[in-house]
C-alpha cells in the first residue's frame, strides 16, 4: 500500500469530522452523506492492502461502520428519557451486535441472504453459537433439489431441533437485556459506546455460560448438531444417485476405494518392517559367519 | 436516560476510532509475513503426512541427558510450542541443554480417514520413537505429551515401557467426566459416527467453530472491538497475528482415530478404569512405573485442573509429581509468564 492511500484516508477522516459537526448542528440528523463516506472508506482501504491483511482491515472498517451507524441511531433516541426508550435502545444494541455476529458468519460460510433471513426470522439469533450449523452451507448442499422420505424426515427433525434451540437462545438474550437494564438502573455511569458494547457482551457471555452448563441446553445442542449432520448426510445421498446415473463415482464407492487403499498401505508398511527386520537378521548372521571363518582360518 | 453519552462524546469516540483504524492500517502496511515456528530444526524422519524434527540445544547438554520427544495433539498445530522467539517452550528447553525432537502430524487428507489410534500409537509414534533412539544413540527417550498428546504418551508408555525413560504430561485430560468440563459435556451429545459418515475426516473448521461456540461473543465481536488495540504497534500486531494464525490453523482429524478417541475417552472415560483395549493390545496404566511430571493450568477452561489431577494414583510411577501453573490451556506453554518457569522446571526434573 503506497503512501497516497493513507493520505487519502487522512483526508477522508478530516471530511468525516466536518460531516459530524454538520450533523450535530443540524436538527434533523441527516446521515445520508456520512453513510456514503463510510462505504467509500471501506472500499478504498480494502482495495489497497495485500490479501494477507485485507481480512483484518475489512474487519476493522466494517466494525467502524457498524459502530458509527449504531452511534447515529442512538443519537436520535437520546432526546427521549423514558424507560421504554431505554429498553428500546438496549434491544436495538442487542440486535446490532447479533447482526454483526451473523454477518461475519454469513460471509465466512457464504450463506445466501434469503437463507440467512429464514434462519434468523425477524430477530437476529447468534448463529455461531448453534452447533455445526455451518456444515449445512456448502455449495453442494445448496444445489440439491431432491425430495426423498429420508431427506424430508431429516429436514423436519432439523426444523424442530432448530426451533427448540432458538427458544433457549431467546431466553439467553432476554436475560442479557434484563441484566443490562438492571445494571444501567443501578449504576448509570456509562460514558462511551464501547463501554456499552462491552457491558452487553459481558452480560451475554455470563448467561450463555450458565446455559452451557444446563443439561437441557446441552441436549438441545446435541439434537441440533445431530439433526444438521443427518440432513447433510441425506443431501449427500441424494447426490450419490445423480453421480451414479451420470457415470461418475459417488462418494460411497470412493470411500470404499479409500478403505482398500488404506488397508493396502498398512500391509505394505508391515511387510516393509518385516523385510527390514529380516535384512538386519541376515546381516547379523552374515557378520557372525565371517567372524567365525576368520577365527578358524587365520591365514586367509 | 442513564447514559452520559452526549453527542459530542459519541462524535469524539468515533473520531478516535477512526484514528485507531488509520494507525492499525499503517501497522499492517509494514508487515509482509507472519513467521511462526522459526527455531532451527532438521527433519530426520518422514512418513505419510508426518515429519519428525530434531532441534539442537543452545546450551551445554547435561551428561547422560536423554532426548526429549514432544508428542503434540492432533488438534491444531505444534508450532504453538515455538510461536515466536520470546514465546517458545522449545527454545526454552534447548536453552536448558535438552535435545528436543518434535512430531509434526501434518494435515490428514481424505485418504487418511481410516487411520485409527492403533496406527497412530503403535505405528507412527512407535517408529518416531525408534528414529529418535537411533539418531541419539539412546536406548530410551523422555516423552513430553501435550493435551491429547499426553493421552497418547501415557498409552504408548504402557505399551512400550522399555523405550520410555521419563514421562511429562502437559494440560492432559485424564478424567473426561468432571462436572466443569463443558466441552466434554457437549461432545458427549454429538453422534460421532454420524460426523464421520457425513464428512469422512473430522473437519478442522468444525472443531474451530465448536471451540468458538463456547464463547461466541467474546471470540468474535469483542475481538473485533479490541482489534485496534492489538494493531497499535508492529510488535503487538505480530503477537496477535501469530496467535490468530495458529487458532485458525486446525487440520482435519483422521476419521477413525477421531471416532475412537471420542468413544474411548470422552464417552467411556477409559483412562480412569486403568485398563482398556486399543486395537489388539491392552493398555494398562497401572503398569507404568516411569517417573511422571504432570503439569496443568489453574485457569484451564478446556482441560480443568481436576481433569488432569485424576492421573495421580492411576499408575505405578515410582516418582509422581504434579505442578499447577497460574495459566490457561494455551497460556501454560505459549504465555510469556510461563516461559521463565516451565523450561527450567522440566530441565531440572529430567536431570534429577
Amino acid at each position: 500500500m503506497k503512501q497516497d492511500p493513507l493520505l487519502q484516508l487522512q483526508q477522508w477522516l478530516d471530511v468525516q469530522k466536518a460531516c459530524w459537526q454538520a450533523i450535530l448542528q443540524s436538527s434533523d440528523l441527516d446521515t445520508s452523506e456520512l453513510d456514503d463516506l463510510l462505504s467509500a472508506c471501506r472500499k478504498a482501504v480494502t482495495a489497497h492492502l495485500p490479501d494477507l491483511h485485507s481480512d483484518l482491515a475489512e474487519q476493522m472498517t466494517t466494525q467502524l461502520e457498524s459502530f458509527c451507524r449504531y452511534g447515529l441511531n442512538l443519537l436520535k433516541t437520546l432526546n427521549n428519557t423514558d424507560t421504554a426508550a431505554l429498553r428500546s435502545a438496549i434491544e436495538s444494541l442487542s440486535q446490532h451486535l447479533l447482526q454483526q455476529l451473523n454477518t461475519d458468519f454469513a460471509k465466512q460460510w457464504s450463506i445466501p441472504e434469503h437463507l440467512l433471513q429464514l434462519l434468523t426470522n425477524q430477530q437476529a439469533q447468534p448463529l455461531p453459537g448453534l452447533p455445526f450449523i455451518q456444515s449445512l452451507f456448502t455449495q453442494q448442499q445448496g444445489r440439491s433439489q431432491h425430495n426423498s422420505l429420508e431427506l424430508f424426515n431429516a429436514y423436519d427433525a432439523f426444523c424442530r431441533a432448530f426451533n427448540d434451540h432458538l427458544t433457549l437462545q431467546t431466553r439467553i438474550i432476554d436475560a442479557t437485556n434484563n441484566q443490562l437494564l438492571e445494571t444501567l438502573g443501578n449504576d448509570p455511569e456509562i460514558s462511551s459506546l464501547a463501554q456499552l458494547h462491552h457491558l452487553w457482551i459481558d452480560a451475554y457471555e455470563h448467561h450463555y455460560a450458565l446455559s452451557l452448563q444446563d443439561e437441557e441446553y446441552q441436549q438441545s445442542y446435541g439434537r441440533l448438531a445431530n439433526a444438521i449432520l443427518e440432513l447433510q448426510l441425506q443431501i449427500k445421498r441424494c447426490w450419490q444417485e445423480e453421480y451414479r446415473s451420470l457415470g461418475l463415482v459417488p462418494y460411497e464407492d470412493y470411500r470404499a476405494l479409500l478403505e482398500q487403499h488404506h488397508n493396502m498401505r498398512r500391509t505394505v508398511s508391515t511387510l516393509t518392517q518385516r523385510l527390514d527386520q529380516l535384512e538386519a537378521q541376515l546381516s547379523q548372521a552374515s557378520n557372525k559367519q565371517t567372524s567365525h571363518s576368520t577365527q578358524h582360518d587365520p591365514v586367509s | 436516560m442513564p447514559f452520559k453519552l452526549s453527542p459530542q462524546r459519541i462524535s469524539q469516540e468515533i473520531s478516535d476510532w477512526n484514528q485507531d483504524l488509520l494507525q492499525g492500517l499503517s501497522t499492517l502496511n509494514g508487515i509482509e509475513e507472519i513467521d511462526v515456528g522459526t527455531a532451527e530444526a532438521d527433519i530426520i524422519y518422514q512418513e505419510d503426512r508426518l515429519s519428525l524434527k530434531r532441534y539442537t540445544p543452545t546450551a551445554r547438554t547435561k551428561a547422560n541427558a536423554k532426548p526429549l520427544l514432544i508428542v503434540y495433539a492432533l488438534v491444531n498445530r505444534p508450532y504453538i510450542l515455538d510461536l515466536q522467539p520470546d514465546r517458545s517452550l522449545i527454545r526454552g528447553l534447548l536453552q536448558e541443554g535438552i535435545p528436543v525432537y518434535l512430531i509434526d502430524w501434518g494435515y490428514p487428507q481424505p485418504v487418511d480417514q481410516f487411520i485409527d489410534l492403533h496406527d497412530y500409537l503403535c505405528g507412527y509414534l512407535d517408529r518416531c520413537v525408534d528414529a529418535v533412539r537411533a539418531d541419539s544413540n539412546c536406548d530410551n527417550v523422555d516423552l513430553l505429551g501435550v493435551c491429547q498428546g499426553g493421552v497418547f504418551s501415557l498409552c504408548y508408555t504402557a505399551l512400550h515401557p522399555d523405550k520410555v525413560n521419563n514421562l511429562i504430561t502437559l494440560v492432559t485430560p485424564i478424567n473426561f467426566h468432571t462436572e466443569n468440563n463443558v466441552l466434554a459435556h457437549l461432545a458427549r451429545t454429538i453422534d460421532i459416527d454420524l460426523v464421520i459418515r457425513s464428512h469422512g475426516n473430522m473437519p478442522g473448521q468444525l472443531l474451530i467453530d465448536a471451540f468458538r461456540s463456547l464463547m461466541p461473543m467474546n471470540l468474535t465481536v469483542r475481538k473485533q472491538l479490541n482489534l485496534p488495540n492489538q494493531l497499535r504497534t508492529r510488535d503487538q500486531a505480530l503477537n496477535y497475528m501469530r496467535m490468530e494464525k495458529w487458532v485458525n490453523d486446525c487440520p482435519d482429524l483422521a476419521g477413525a482415530a477421531f471416532s475412537q478417541f471420542m468413544a474411548l475417552f470422552f464417552q467411556q472415560n477409559a483412562l480412569l478404569g486403568g485398563k482398556f483395549q486399543l486395537g489388539n493390545k491392552e493398555v494398562d496404566l497401572g503398569s507404568i512405573s516411569q517417573p511422571i511430571l504432570n503439569i496443568y493450568g489453574s485457569k484451564d477452561h478446556l482441560v480443568p485442573p481436576q481433569a488432569s489431577q485424576a492421573l495421580k494414583g492411576l499408575t505405578s510411577s515410582r516418582k509422581y509429581e504434579e505442578m499447577e501453573i497460574d495459566a490457561g490451556h494455551i497460556g501454560l506453554f505459549a504465555g510469556s509468564r510461563s516461559q521463565a518457569l516451565l523450561p527450567q522446571k522440566i530441565g531440572n526434573w529430567v536431570a534429577a
